[in-house]
């Protein structure tokens, strides 16, 4: 039951409106029908009781105006209820983003993470989230409290009515045995909607279930393998007799036949309650008919009181039909609750960075190591290294031997799992996790453009400082190319969001993205293989820049390009997880090792 | 599920699709229309018939018969109707999917122009979403249209016929007030529609941002460059946007909504006036009255509904017919199958690209002969048509001009399960698919355990596969399976190479394919690619200089030709563009380096 309260109160913090709304729409949803039942009831009475035509039709009158201006309100009503549940998903919607995007990078990855995200969404999808929420459930019991007032009303009044003539079966319908036979009709009809209720969410799991998995398959095959433009030449030449098309229709053809043999049920299932409506009302009819056969009420309180007491027996199907509904809306929700307060532990740390301008920062790591998590050996081991101030860092070895894994360990993208690190004298782990990643400017090798503008991508914020950002395009040696381009700096990258927008080349994308980094003005920065995706004179021009581009920084770089390690006070190599070179070009060239074959395999070739 | 004759009504041709896919459904449609005829008159005959039972005194038995009788079949028609519904709903469910199916197919198997084509892939993105992305979208919902506007024009006609017996001109003052309301939805509707377009593109766009915050590339730079307020501030701007059309929408809907209660207020009050007045004069009875009562409602009702499951009907259509295009055509008669050499001769006549929506052509009037078994090597800067010219080669894009031939053969007198299966390419990009690792690199052909062992040893993917607890049987990504793996970077061109080779194809295409790797496999690579390509013609394509030094051949591309070639010595001794490029490169790896010194 606090449950509810929960819902409700996240519910009206988000949207002051929508609850209010949801009342009034209950009362006039139920108001309506009750309406048309009553004036049809007293018209039956008075037609049969020969009334005078004009107050007849003076009273019809206004009967139907009041019945319009009603309907009027309900439409208004519902009007600013779809409003304030757009608005409603909205926020919730973007509380949900703002969350994927802010949590740490290590909890972003985990899979209990991705997974409590995916529920919260494919709960949503099936179930309707917080509006189906306020919609069915709230909606439908403030119906069924308000159709119980006026139904019970109903009973009452044919409760106290006495027949005139006493047949011997009128004993039946009146007195007590009415009332019993009454409180029987709502009972059976009760047990056939739970009835019904079981089945139905039986029937619902199975189907909820199978679609979970059909969507992650289809998906795959559609959203991963199948559509996306750069498979396209792959699947055409390795794939000729469409092995994997095939197989996105087998699966497709066998998930959506058991699927919709669970929904057919299922609906089947549902229906029960209908029919089982149906019956009641009849019995209803007859109940009552009787009742006025036996002479207790007038024909036209027939019509009324089938009238209002089958609006009853709906509310209470309609009602206790949503019920299964109400068990996975509530996990949905849940979930999406549970998504909204997910604990992020590596984001702990709460020490603002000292902000000093003279940029001296010095990064120590201590014995670092870290491991995967399910790996069986260390990525990064035992791990020993001084950053200092305006020092030039390049960082060589095979692949695999962990020099990525280093780079994320500085920036806090993951925790060591033993020894530390820290930044003038503290461990990284205590400072505010914003404010210590806002030292690095960091370039991955499989960084990301996003689909705004080329300014908006250097910058990465709204307030963009177009001569810094011509600057850094200089620096970058991609100036010229921009400037070909229709809106220049303001041309959109991609056209996933504006149709003139453009799409660059991978030599293009790497020199923006060390644009980016140049940009923003951070006492270190790091770059992993800056140069992989360039031709000869764009490598060329961005060595040349390296000292514009570095500047005063402290750099920490990645290359596997040998002839990067020129620009290196210091060079470090990696092998395994471990450091087993470090020294100048000219001291490690000097010895036999792994950095002269690493260097000698490139350069034997231009000789 | 290919796309309709020129001839065929777009109708019958998806009842055919449907009939095809799951069996015959067109009786659900005659079926529904009679249960909801059923339900229809006894829920409006039932009240009435009981009024005039209770004003004769029926004794209490038969009127309990009367009741149970008109409550089972009612009780029957309510089950039926939604059964029904679901039915045929489910069936063009599956419709859907196999019309989604065969927009799948014509992507991977038609002409790949279209697939780099933003102006096509935009269009047909507008195009599904309407036609088949989901169970509101026309493919799901045609027939439904269909049955809805048939039921209930059937409706309006009997209820009307039922009305006019009792006062003449009650149905047509029904009806009248339903075309008056319609009218309004109609208005309301077209509101809808003209903002439909824009709402389809916003959402798009919401879409982006949001996938883009779930993404898993994403995540590092998001969070380095704190692009969380920013991504924030775009994501409620759209919303904002969308919320605008919204509101529009749902004004419009209002006011029309209001207007069709007051005329129906109108009908009412003429309607039950007019009923009370022929009671009380004695011209029709209490039953009677209660009937026409329950049934004007109705007939107002079915009016308005058929008009609007009309415009549906014709909106579906309208959106079904758009998507049709996309849909395969009956497949072409493939060219008489040929026989090429082991190692062909690549020729390049004249031959002129453009890429669609570009106004320079990417390749100008160019001529190239790779003579067969030759080690070629192509090399020029970003963007110089490289990668273009491999896609010619390979027949996935055609020619504006000129002629591409194979042993003097046409590219288009190649049937294409040939042609496909005579190259072996390496792209720039890998493509790693959640399959086993095995599969991955045999691509689902026959297994030739030597050669696969080959393959494994030669591109340096032995060790990986001895570390793994299931080996070749190791599932590669994680996207259907949790347990699976991911590849590194180095070790993703390790498997692309190793898919290449075991291709074994006549003509091995190597694009970029060392720029993850480090320099010791790097230099491994080559040695592979060396020993490999013996016996066939090959085309590498490098930034590295220094590996195309070993290469037979080598051509210069810049301005969309070749502006030079010949062997590494040739081209340096001739001192061109190419010499220029390797000099640059040269320079940081020779022993003593000035950084300042001019280049050569």
């Amino acid at each position: 039951m606090h449950r509810q309260f929960d819902y409700l109160r996240f519910v009206h913090q988000l949207d002051h409106t929508i609850l209010p709304l949801a009342v009034v729409a209950a009362v006039l949803t139920v108001a309506q029908p009750l309406l048309i039942a009553t004036l049809l009831g007293w018209l039956l009475t008075r037609l049969v009781t020969t009334g005078a035509t004009t107050t007849l039709l003076m009273w019809t009158a206004g009967a139907v105006i009041v019945i319009a201006v009603l309907n009027t309100a309900k439409s208004f009503c519902d009007y600013r209820y779809n409003l304030a549940a757009t608005a409603l998903n909205d926020r919730v919607d973007e509380q949900v983003t703002q969350k994927l995007m802010t949590v740490s990078y290590a909890t972003f990855l985990t899979q209990p993470f991705r997974d409590e995200y995916s529920a919260a969404i494919s709960g949503w999808t099936y179930t309707g989230g917080f509006q189906n929420y306020i919609h069915d459930q709230l909606i439908a019991a403030l119906t069924l409290i308000i159709s119980a007032l006026a139904g019970g009303a109903v009973i009452v009044r044919l409760m106290l009515s006495r027949p005139v003539h006493s047949a011997g079966w009128s004993v039946w319908v009146n007195g007590w045995r009415f009332a019993t036979l009454l409180l029987i009709l709502l009972g059976t009809v009760l047990a056939i909607t739970v009835a019904s209720n079981h089945l139905s969410a039986r029937l619902g799991a199975a189907f909820y279930q199978f679609n979970v998995r059909l969507n992650t398959v289809l998906n795959y095959y559609v959203n991963e393998l199948l559509r996306p433009i750069a498979n396209g030449k792959h699947l055409r030449l390795y794939d000729p007799d469409h092995w994997y098309l095939n197989q996105d229709r087998e699966a497709t053809d066998r998930l959506m036949t058991r699927s919709n043999r669970l929904w057919i049920r299922r609906s089947q299932a549902g229906m029960l309650v209908s029919v089982g409506l149906v019956l009641a009302v009849g019995c209803l009819y007859l109940l009552v008919s009787l009742k006025a056969l036996s002479g207790a009420i007038a024909i036209g309180t027939v019509v009324l009181s089938v009238g209002y007491l089958s609006q009853l027996i709906t509310a209470i199907a309609g009602y206790f039909m949503l019920h299964p509904q109400a068990a996975a809306l509530y996990d949905a929700l849940d979930h999406y609750l549970q998504f909204l307060n997910y604990p992020d532990p590596p984001a702990a740390g709460s020490i603002p960075v000292e902000k000093r301008l003279d940029r001296q920062f010095s990064v120590h790591f201590d014995d670092v190591s870290y491991r995967y998590p399910g790996a069986t050996e260390d990525a990064v081991s035992h791990v020993t290294l001084t950053l200092e101030v305006g020092q030039r860092l390049a960082l060589v070895g095979p692949n695999g031997s962990g020099k990525t894994t280093l780079i994320k360990l500085l920036i806090r993208m993951l925790t060591p799992t033993s020894g530390r690190i820290t930044l003038n004298g503290f461990d990284i782990q205590k400072y505010d996790l914003a404010e210590y990643q806002a030292l690095f400017a960091t370039v991955f090798q499989d960084f990301q453009l996003f689909a705004f503008s080329v300014a908006e991508n250097v910058a990465v914020s709204p307030n963009v400082d177009r001569a810094r950002v011509a600057q850094a395009l200089t620096i970058a040696g991609v100036a010229e190319r921009v400037c070909e381009w229709p809106k220049g700096m303001d041309t959109a990258l991609t056209r996933e969001l504006d149709p003139d927008g453009v799409t660059v080349s991978g030599g293009e994308a790497q020199k923006l993205a060390i644009a980016r980094a140049w940009y923003k003005d951070s006492p270190f920065i790091v770059l992993d293989e800056p140069t992989a995706a360039l031709d000869p004179v764009s490598e060329y021009e961005i060595y040349q820049h390296f000292d514009a581009l570095i500047a005063d920084r402290t750099a920490l770089y990645i290359s596997h390009r040998m002839s990067a390690t020129r620009f290196a006070d210091q060079i470090l190599v990696m092998s395994a997880g471990r450091f087993v070179q470090r020294g100048t070009h000219a001291a490690l060239m000097a010895e036999p090792g792994l950095y002269r074959d690493l260097f000698s395999a490139q350069a034997d070739l231009y000789q | 599920m290919n796309r309709p004759s020129p001839q065929e009504h777009l109708l019958t041709w998806y009842a055919r699709v449907l009939r095809q896919a799951q069996g015959h459904f067109l009786w659900l449609i005659p079926a529904q229309i009679a249960s909801q005829l059923t339900i229809t008159l006894i829920t409006a005959g039932l009240p009435a018939w009981l009024v005039g039972q209770l004003e004769v005194h029926t004794p209490g038995a038969r009127l309990a018969l009367g009741i149970a009788g008109l409550s089972l079949t009612l009780a029957l028609a309510t089950w039926l109707r939604p059964t029904l519904r679901t039915r045929l709903l489910a069936h063009q469910s599956f419709g859907r999917l196999r019309l989604s199916w065969g927009a799948e197919k014509e992507f991977v198997t038609g002409d790949y122009q279209n697939v780099i084509d933003p102006v096509y892939r935009e269009r047909y993105e507008a195009a599904a979403q309407f036609a088949t992305n989901t169970d509101n979208a026309a493919a799901s919902q045609l027939f439904t249209a269909v049955s809805d506007t048939l039921s209930a024009a059937s409706m309006t006609l009997i209820l009307s016929a039922l009305l006019g017996r009792i006062i003449w001109w009650l149905p047509l003052v029904a009806i009248l007030v339903a075309l008056g309301a319609a009218g309004l939805l109609a208005w309301a509707r077209r509101v809808r529609t003209r903002v439909r377009d824009q709402n389809q593109a916003l959402y798009n766009q919401q879409w982006v941002v949001q996938s883009a915050a779930f993404a898993q590339k994403n995540a590092k730079d998001l969070r380095l460059y704190h692009m969380a307020p920013w991504y924030g501030k775009q994501l409620h701007t759209i919303k904002r946007k969308r919320y605008g059309l919204r509101q529009q929408i749902e004004r419009t809907q209002w006011l029309a909504t209001t207007g069709t209660h007051w005329l129906g207020a109108a009908r009412d009050l003429l309607v039950y006036g007019a009923l009370i007045v022929a009671i009380q004069h004695g011209r029709i009875d209490l039953s009677t009255f209660t009937l026409a009562f329950g049934l004007i409602g109705e007939v107002s009702r079915n009016t308005t509904m058929m008009l609007t499951s009309w415009h549906q009907w014709q909106l579906h259509r309208h959106d079904l017919a758009a998507f049709t295009p996309f849909l395969p055509t009956a497949p072409a008669a493939e060219p008489a199958p040929k026989s090429l050499s082991a190692a062909p001769t690549i020729r390049f006549i004249d031959v002129s690209y453009t890429y669609p929506g570009s106004s320079t052509p990417t390749l100008h009037h160019l001529d190239l002969l790779i003579p067969g078994g030759c080690k070629a090597a192509l090399v020029g800067r970003n963007g110089a048509g490289k990668t273009t010219l491999t896609l010619l080669l390979m027949g996935l894009l055609t020619p504006q001009h000129g002629t591409i031939t194979l042993d003097d053969q046409p590219l288009s007198t190649i049937p294409t399960a040939t042609l496909r299966r005579l190259f072996a390419p390496v792209f720039q990009d890998g493509l790693v698919i959640a399959d086993t690792l095995r599969q991955n690199i045999l691509m689902h052909q026959p297994e030739a355990p030597q050669r696969l062992q080959h393959v494994l040893v030669a591109t340096g993917l032995q060790p990986l596969v001895d570390r793994l607890p299931q080996g070749l049987d190791t599932p590669l990504t994680t996207k259907l399976d949790d347990a699976g793996m991911d590849l590194s970077g180095g070790q993703v061109q390790q498997l692309m190479l190793a898919r290449a080779l075991y291709r074994d194809g006549a003509i091995l295409v190597l694009d970029e394919p060392t720029a993850a790797l480090d320099a010791l496999a790097e230099r491994r690579q080559y040695e592979a690619y060396e020993r490999e390509s013996t016996g066939k013609t090959s085309l590498f394509i490098s930034h590295r200089l220094a590996s195309t030094k070993f290469c037979d051949q080598i051509y210069y591309l810049q301005d969309g030709h070749v502006t030079e070639q010949g062997n590494h010595d040739a081209l340096l001794a001739q001192g061109g563009a190419y010499a220029a490029l390797f000099a640059i490169q040269r320079r940081y790896y020779q022993k003593e380096v000035n950084p300042d010194a001019p280049t050569v």
